[in-house]
């Protein structure tokens, strides 16, 4: 503060003040350059009024002559008499010539050079004749510089008059010397630094008091405020007055230096320098003096504030202000304030100890209250906590949003977590992603108001463990004290189990139904097509014994082939019956079979018939290994691999392939025949037992049927492929199996 | 049994000419089409026999289609002996267009089968079969069958005629 108030203060005083003082000097500076510049006018005005009578003394006795001497009607001897007498009279003259009113030189006369007659000339076309011959005036011509005794000369030409014909008769032309004002310069009274000289109207030098700064041919150019410029340089200032006489103007030139002028105004200056040094210094002192005078006050209010503050000493400890700071009204009015919030400070004080203490009584009463009543609380919830958690099925309490607020140890047990973890979570992440939206749904639905569709919902729920588990859903609605819907509380049970084992049920029931239906299609069949070589068998008996009977040897033996045909038929449907009804009993062991090896296994099997029909097995080179049967799933494709060469038909290049193509879930493995073709009409019936269509190639109707059987076992399914007759086939089998190289789980199979 | 007697009877309802009486069998079993055809020989009816392998040709037969074009060679015949279990076109299928075409459906067709299974003769009779007879396993009974199946079906039993 005291810092600052200085500065201000300096700010406020000593800155004006010098700046003042500075005005102040300058302004005595610029008078004194004016006094001194009005002296040198004063000089200036002198010396022009000396030259202009020194000029006018020069007209005024050529024109004197004139009338006295009236020289243009004089011989010429007489006016040479005359000129000679005033050219060595007055050395002022350099030369005076008369010229008639012709414009021719009559008399000419020099100090320097003597004229004779035939040195005379015409003027007639020179301005110092037709000048003054013209207006009749005295003429006035430039200064000139004499080139041979190099002084400045004015020319002056006079008209010289006839008195009695009032006309020119001649013009008397004197060139006057300006030597005369170069001494009549040094006769000036003037300081010594000064210089006092004339120059004609284009600053050359003219007159001087030293001659030879006239003769060296100097110019000068003085400004119009007088500044520099001159001889002096630019150190100087200058009064200038112009001298006119006819149409010529000289300016007389009154040159100073400034140190002059300086030395003029330095007086004045010291004055004003010592005035402004006293003025500062006292109005430091006084700046000094105030802010201490207001600082002190405050550094005691401060000091006995923040002992207050610190309550390290009580009030009356605090030192009173001594009296010097009580001279000042307003801060004594200032301590007596204080003062007086001091007392109230500690009564204020007092006052509110007593408060405090009275308050943290009654806190004590209240948090001993409140301690006993959340007690109770505690134990209504631990209670009710404790019948939730006793409950076997999951209970959780959601709010609005959905988040969880409450949830039993059940739930938080079925979810896999722990209870505090998921409470103020929302809910919906354990909710299954395709359960999600109606989950979400019915929670705004009920939240809403609407209470219609009350029943219990599955739902399925995401465990921590990303176990799967499907809950059946009782919920309710909670009300907060307002009687406003506040959120859900819902019970579920989890029926996972409960549900798999009814599915588990339903599709054993649905096995057994498609077992029983197999065995009485296969009953069916069986009877029927084990029966049909019985009747042959019976029927040709009867004829053989009628042959026998009639001697007819021939027609017996043929009926006997007949008989012989259809035993081994029925023999070799009891085999394959056998075979089949094995294929359906034994599970399928699980090996790990290469494909590729069976394949080329098979058809070498198969090279005696492949070789009679010619055909061609293509094997693509990308079957994998799967996990099956290695001897079931040989004979599969055995029986597809067959099947393709005996249904060739006409097929003049019959090719059979036998590739793999993988699905979602399954390999699909696919044996392909450019054969026969199986009209649409008749692709499910070439799977079923004893069932062939065509008569006239062997089989007995075993084959597919078996396939169908083993793959069937595999947990796949197997269809056939073809466009119609003569469009060649292509059988295809799925066996399930994880595509190499996929890196999802294959699906979970229920089993 | 005065067989021309029955014939005689048969051509007095029709016409005055003697009109062979024709049958299509339609049989997948050489062996048992071999039977019937013997047992049928006996009645002097062999001749007018035709013998198809399997559904589709028997169709072909009846609608006179493709090979069976030409009513000449193809007459519609009196009688249709049916076995049920035929390779491709089931026999049970043959009997289901024969019975729903309005050419050929009021040709008397004989399922002559190994099949006692219920759902057979049922589905048979569904389909408006005529008769629905099993093939028997001894001699006697089959011979036997044949003779009364020509018996009554060809003599006794009175068509509405294929023709007409």
């Amino acid at each position: 503060l005291r810092y600052r108030l200085t500065l201000i203060f300096l700010g406020l005083a000593v800155v004006p003040l010098l700046v003042l003082g500075l005005i102040v000097g300058r302004l005595i500076y610029r008078n004194s350059e004016l006094q001194s510049l009005a002296l040198h006018d004063e000089i200036a005005d002198n010396v022009a009024n000396r030259i202009e009578a020194f000029v006018q003394g020069v007209s005024d006795q050529l024109v004197f002559l004139d009338e006295v001497l009236r020289l243009g009607t004089r011989v010429t001897a007489g006016q040479e008499l005359i000129l000679a007498n005033l050219l060595f009279q007055h050395s002022v003259y350099q030369e005076i010539t008369l010229v008639d009113s012709d414009g021719l030189e009559t008399v000419r006369l020099s100090r320097s050079e003597t004229y004779t007659q035939a040195d005379l000339g015409s003027r007639a076309d020179q301005v110092e004749f037709s000048e003054p011959m013209g207006t009749g005036q005295i003429y006035y011509a430039a200064i000139r510089f004499d080139p041979v005794i190099r002084e400045p000369l004015a020319t002056i030409s006079v008209p010289l008059w006839d008195k009695r014909t009032g006309e020119i008769v001649a013009t008397l032309v004197a060139d006057v010397r300006f030597r005369a004002i170069w001494s009549l310069l040094g006769q000036i009274d003037r300081p010594a630094h000064e210089e006092v000289y004339v120059t004609d109207a284009n600053g050359r030098m003219v007159a001087h008091s030293d001659p030879s700064v006239v003769l060296s041919g100097t110019v000068v150019q003085i400004p119009a405020d007088g500044r520099g410029g001159g001889i002096l340089g630019p150190s100087a200032v200058s009064a200038v007055r112009p001298i006119v006489f006819g149409a010529q103007t000289l300016i007389t030139v009154v040159e100073v230096p400034l140190s002059d002028v300086f030395a003029t105004a330095l007086d004045g200056l010291g004055v004003a320098l010592i005035v402004t040094a006293v003025a500062v210094l006292a109005a430091i002192t006084l700046i000094l003096i105030a802010t201490r005078s207001i600082v002190r006050p405050i550094v005691w209010l401060t000091a006995s504030a923040r002992a207050l503050s610190l309550s390290t000493a009580s009030l009356s400890e605090i030192a009173l202000p001594g009296p010097s700071m009580r001279n000042n009204y307003e801060v004594a009015a200032l301590i007596d304030s204080f003062n007086l919030m001091s007392r109230a400070v500690r009564e204020r004080e007092q006052d509110l100890h007593q408060a405090h203490e009275g308050l943290e009584l009654r806190v004590a009463e209240r948090t001993a209250e409140l301690e006993v009543a959340n007690e109770q609380v505690r134990s209504e919830r631990d209670r009710a906590q404790m019948y939730m958690d006793l409950a076997s099925v999951m209970i959780v309490a959601l709010d609005r949003e959905g988040t969880v607020m409450l949830i039993n140890k059940t739930g938080a047990q079925m979810l896999g977590v722990a209870e505090d973890e998921i409470i103020g979570e929302s809910f919906g992440r354990f909710v299954h992603p395709d359960d999600l939206d109606a989950a979400r749904n019915n929670l705004r639905r009920r939240i809403s108001g609407d209470q219609s569709n009350a029943e219990p919902q599955e739902r399925r729920l995401i465990t921590a463990t990303g176990e799967i588990r499907l809950i059946a859903w009782h919920t309710t609605i909670l009300r907060d004290e307002a009687g406003n819907i506040s959120g859900l509380l819902n019970a579920g049970e989890d029926i996972t189990t409960r549900r798999e084992m009814k599915d588990e049920r339903e599709r054993l029931i649905a096995q057994l139904e498609s077992k029983n239906a197999e065995l009485e299609r296969f009953a069916y069949t069986v009877s029927h097509d084990l029966k049909s070589p019985l009747i042959t068998i019976g029927g040709f008996l009867g004829y053989v014994e009628r042959s026998m009977a009639s001697g007819d040897v021939e027609q017996a033996r043929a009926d006997l082939a007949r008989i012989f045909d259809a035993t081994n038929r029925m023999k070799s449907l009891l085999d394959a019956v056998l075979d089949l009804s094995r294929i359906g009993g034994a599970p399928a062991r699980a090996q790990v079979v290469e494909l590729g090896p069976l394949a080329r296994e098979v058809v070498e099997m198969l090279d005696g018939q492949l070789a009679l029909g010619a055909v061609k097995v293509e094997i693509a080179p990308n079957l994998p290994a799967i996990t099956g049967d290695g001897d079931s799933l040989r004979r599969v494709l055995e029986n597809l691999v067959d099947n393709a060469v005996k249904y060739r038909g006409d097929q003049v290049n019959p090719v059979v392939q036998i590739g793999c193509e993988w699905d979602e879930e399954n390999l699909v493995v696919f044996v392909r025949d450019n054969g026969n073709g199986i009209d649409p009409r008749y692709q499910q019936k070439v799977f079923q037992l004893f069932q062939r269509l065509d008569h006239t190639t062997e089989g007995t109707g075993v084959g597919l049927a078996t396939v169908k059987r083993i793959v069937e076992v595999h947990g796949g399914r197997v269809w056939v492929e073809s466009e119609g007759r003569g469009k060649g086939s292509t059988f295809r089998f799925s066996i399930p199996a994880t595509r190499p190289g996929d890196r999802r789980l294959p699906a979970r199979r229920n089993k | 049994v005065n067989k021309s007697g029955e014939r005689r009877g048969r051509t007095d309802t029709k016409s005055s000419t003697v009109a062979p009486l024709k049958i299509l069998l339609i049989e997948d079993d050489p062996d048992h089409a071999e039977l019937v055809l013997r047992c049928l020989t006996g009645h002097d009816v062999a001749n007018s026999v035709v013998h198809v392998r399997d559904g589709e040709t028997g169709l072909d037969y009846l609608l006179r289609r493709g090979a069976y074009a030409d009513p000449e060679t193809s007459p519609r015949p009196h009688l249709v002996l049916l076995d049920l279990r035929l390779p491709a076109l089931d026999g049970s299928e043959v009997l289901r267009i024969v019975k729903t075409t309005e050419d050929v459906k009021r040709i008397p067709v004989v399922i002559l089968t190994s099949s006692e299974a219920e759902k057979d003769l049922v589905g048979a009779y569904e389909n408006h079969a005529n008769s629905y007879l099993v093939k028997p396993i001894r001699y006697e009974s089959f011979v036997q069958l044949i003779d009364e199946l020509g018996y009554y079906w060809l003599a006794r039993n009175r068509d509405a005629g294929p023709d007409r």
